[in-house]
């Protein structure tokens, strides 16, 4: 009768896998639309991007590369991400279940990066695959559809694509820390970060040149400079050095700077 | 209307039959907390001691010294802003105390102890994308101790559908769902902060009697936070009124009737 | 007195008033012992379950076992192992359990009378005339 569950036999630990998934179910909500609304939208950006690529592919004499810069947004939207999968807790009013876990906070600041994540990355590939097959339709259209501009092409999508797939782990990193923090005690520092931000963003463009600039303007043969050079890889790491500090901190501040 | 009345048919007289509520004596704090058949060598299921809270220049907890002793049901009262959801987020490990010792089941609140607790949180809602199948899955995941067949037997009790979303449910399902997952778990201590607040009167009966269906017996602590006591007091055998983040009046439920009424009217002496 | 405070109850045949401004194991235990004493549950009846009893209730489990402890060291309950709590089957219990109960109400009500000042002619008296007034 007297079975304890207080022994240590009993406790199993909440495998981050688990955590991932509820997690990921819970950043890919989509908004309240019903049905016929969705199918609405959906058709109409993708016949708009048709059109698009049909009125250039029939133009005949343009470089379709510059269309994979639009993956550039994803930097951007994987912030997002990582700061809506923290404060949608907050905003439904389930916050009080998600710090209640008999989970460590790395594990749950880990967990919401690690899904906020794999959204930006699998919303970066269906991206990825669409802007590839409008760009070979639109190659097509203008009958230069041959191995070399094919090649060229994916080639180019492949280099923006992949390093927009590579600084996502950095940029969800930050959104999961800033959600964190604007749910904390140290809310009012947000602007101090954004100081911060800009100011170290500064710093690189002025010692490396701008990544942001420096890759559309700078001059080769093709009119585009290498993406993938020794610089791009040390900036990729330390966005990865960072993004695992931030995952950190956030932790640090769900469990002691919270402002509940 | 003459009290004796209320007994009926059925009901002996107490004592002398002149029961007056004049001639109780005044209400006092500090009362005993241990009656005759506890036994003293187990630890209390929470031990609070000088626990302070600042929010700002708001003090939610101030001093607030309290032992619950374990296998009790534990109602805590207090109107709105008396300390209660703060207390509860100290006990479940959300909120740090500025001040104070506490303890849960012997141990320091932390996510580890969260292992021993289910937790109700205040005004908290579900994952609206989710089921109750759903629900049950995750509580079976994330909740330690949680039991999927009674939470199944708890539903069919508590007309709660299986296939029904969190999002489209009614407040007072809602409410009976999140009950579910705390109370269908054998863990020794549970929090359940205001697990009746805004809800329809059929869902609290039901939440009623599903929390009979599971308290007593010894074996687990449970306390309950709110301020709307109708039908619910009867389920505390230990009472504990708050106000200002302190401490008022606690004590055994029937000791405190036999001194100053039900829990309702203490509450209206307490807080004119 | 607040009229909210009581709630009636049905369990079975019997049917429970209970005042929340008065402690509630005593409650139950007297009009648990009445009905044992007027034969609302029958000797050697099966009680409900503590469970049971305090679902229909809808008081705390502890404070029903409370009750049922003290019946049974009343003698007018036994518990049978795995089979439940039962209503004591000898009638000579629960009659020693009434006329304690009714020794002890006339022991009360007299030494009010003496309190007042009346002497047993007078107490003579005054139940001829409630007798005459009929009644239970």
């Amino acid at each position: 009768m007297e079975e304890s569950w207080l022994e240590e036999g009993h406790v199993r630990p909440v495998p981050l896998r688990a955590l991932v998934r509820q997690d990921f179910r819970l950043s890919c909500r989509r908004p309240r639309l019903n049905q016929g609304w969705w199918m609405l939208y959906v058709i109409g950006v993708a016949v708009l991007a048709v059109g698009f690529a049909t009125y250039f592919g029939r133009r005949g004499d343009f470089d379709p590369r510059p269309v994979w810069f639009a993956t550039l947004g994803f930097v951007f939207a994987g912030f997002g991400f990582g700061i809506g999968v923290v404060t949608n807790e907050w905003k439904n009013s389930t916050v009080g279940w998600w710090l209640s876990l008999p989970v460590p906070r790395w594990r749950l600041a880990a967990s919401k990066w690690m899904s906020a994540l794999l959204r930006g990355w699998l919303l970066l590939l269906v991206v990825c695959v669409a802007l590839a097959l409008l760009g070979l339709y639109a190659l097509a259209l203008g009958g230069r559809l041959n191995p070399a501009e094919a090649a060229r092409y994916l080639g180019f999508g492949a280099a923006v694509g992949g390093l927009v797939a590579a600084v996502l782990p950095g940029a969800a990193a930050f959104g999961v820390f800033y959600g964190a923090i604007a749910k904390s005690r140290w809310r009012p520092a947000i602007p101090l970060i954004w100081l911060a931000v800009s100011g170290s963003w500064w710093l690189v463009a002025v010692h490396h040149g701008s990544p942001q600039a420096g890759a559309p303007a700078a001059g080769g043969p093709d009119g585009f400079g290498p993406l993938w050079t020794a610089s791009t890889w040390q900036a990729v790491l330390a966005s990865w050095l960072v993004g695992f500090g931030l995952v950190g901190a956030a932790a640090h501040v769900l469990d002691r700077r919270l402002q509940l | 209307m003459d009290r004796q009345v209320h007994h009926g048919p059925a009901g002996w007289s107490q004592g002398d039959g002149a029961q007056v509520t004049a001639g109780r004596p005044p209400l006092s704090a500090g009362m005993s907390a241990r009656t005759e058949n506890e036994p003293a060598n187990r630890p209390p299921a929470v031990r609070c001691e000088g626990l302070t809270k600042q929010y700002g220049s708001k003090r939610a907890l101030d001093g607030l010294t309290l032992e619950v002793p374990q296998g009790r049901v534990v109602g805590v009262l207090g109107p709105n802003g008396a300390g209660k959801s703060t207390l509860f987020r100290v006990l479940a490990g959300l909120v740090q105390p500025d001040a104070g010792r506490v303890e849960v089941a012997g141990q320091l609140p932390g996510w580890r102890t969260n292992r021993q607790i289910a937790y109700l949180p205040d005004r908290a809602r579900w994952y609206r994308e989710h089921t109750v199948r759903d629900a049950f899955r995750y509580a079976e995941q994330f909740l330690l101790g949680f039991q999927p067949e009674q939470a199944l037997e708890l539903a069919a009790w508590m007309q709660l559908d299986l296939d029904l979303r969190a999002g489209d449910m009614s407040r007072g399902q809602e409410a009976r769902l999140m009950l579910i997952l705390c109370i269908a778990r054998r863990v020794p201590v549970i929090l359940l902060d205001e697990p009746f607040a805004g809800i329809d009167a059929v869902s609290r009966a039901r939440i009623t009697e599903g929390l009979v269906a599971r308290i007593g017996g010894g074996e687990t602590t449970v306390l309950v936070s709110t301020h709307e006591l109708a039908e619910v007091e009867a389920l505390f055998d230990h009472a504990v009124f708050l106000n200002a983040g302190r401490v008022l009046m606690q004590g055994p439920a029937d000791e405190l009737r036999r001194r100053g009424g039900s829990m309702q009217e203490i509450m209206q002496q307490l807080y004119v | 007195m607040r009229d909210d405070a009581v709630h009636e109850r049905k369990v079975g045949p019997l049917t429970f008033r209970l005042d929340l401004s008065q402690p509630l194991y005593e409650q139950i235990l007297e009009q648990m012992r009445a009905a044992i004493a007027r034969g609302e549950l029958p000797l050697g009846e099966k009680i409900p379950s503590v469970r049971e009893m305090a679902q229909a209730l809808r008081v705390n489990p502890n404070t029903v076992s409370h009750a049922y402890q003290e019946l049974e060291r009343d003698g007018l309950t036994e518990t049978r192992r795995g089979q439940g709590t039962f209503v004591t089957a000898e009638p000579a219990r629960v009659d020693q359990f009434r006329t304690a109960i009714a020794e002890q109400a006339v022991n009360e009500f007299v030494d009010r009378m003496q309190a007042l000042g009346f002497g047993w002619n007078d107490i003579d008296r005054l139940l001829d005339e409630r007798k005459a007034k009929g009644g239970a």
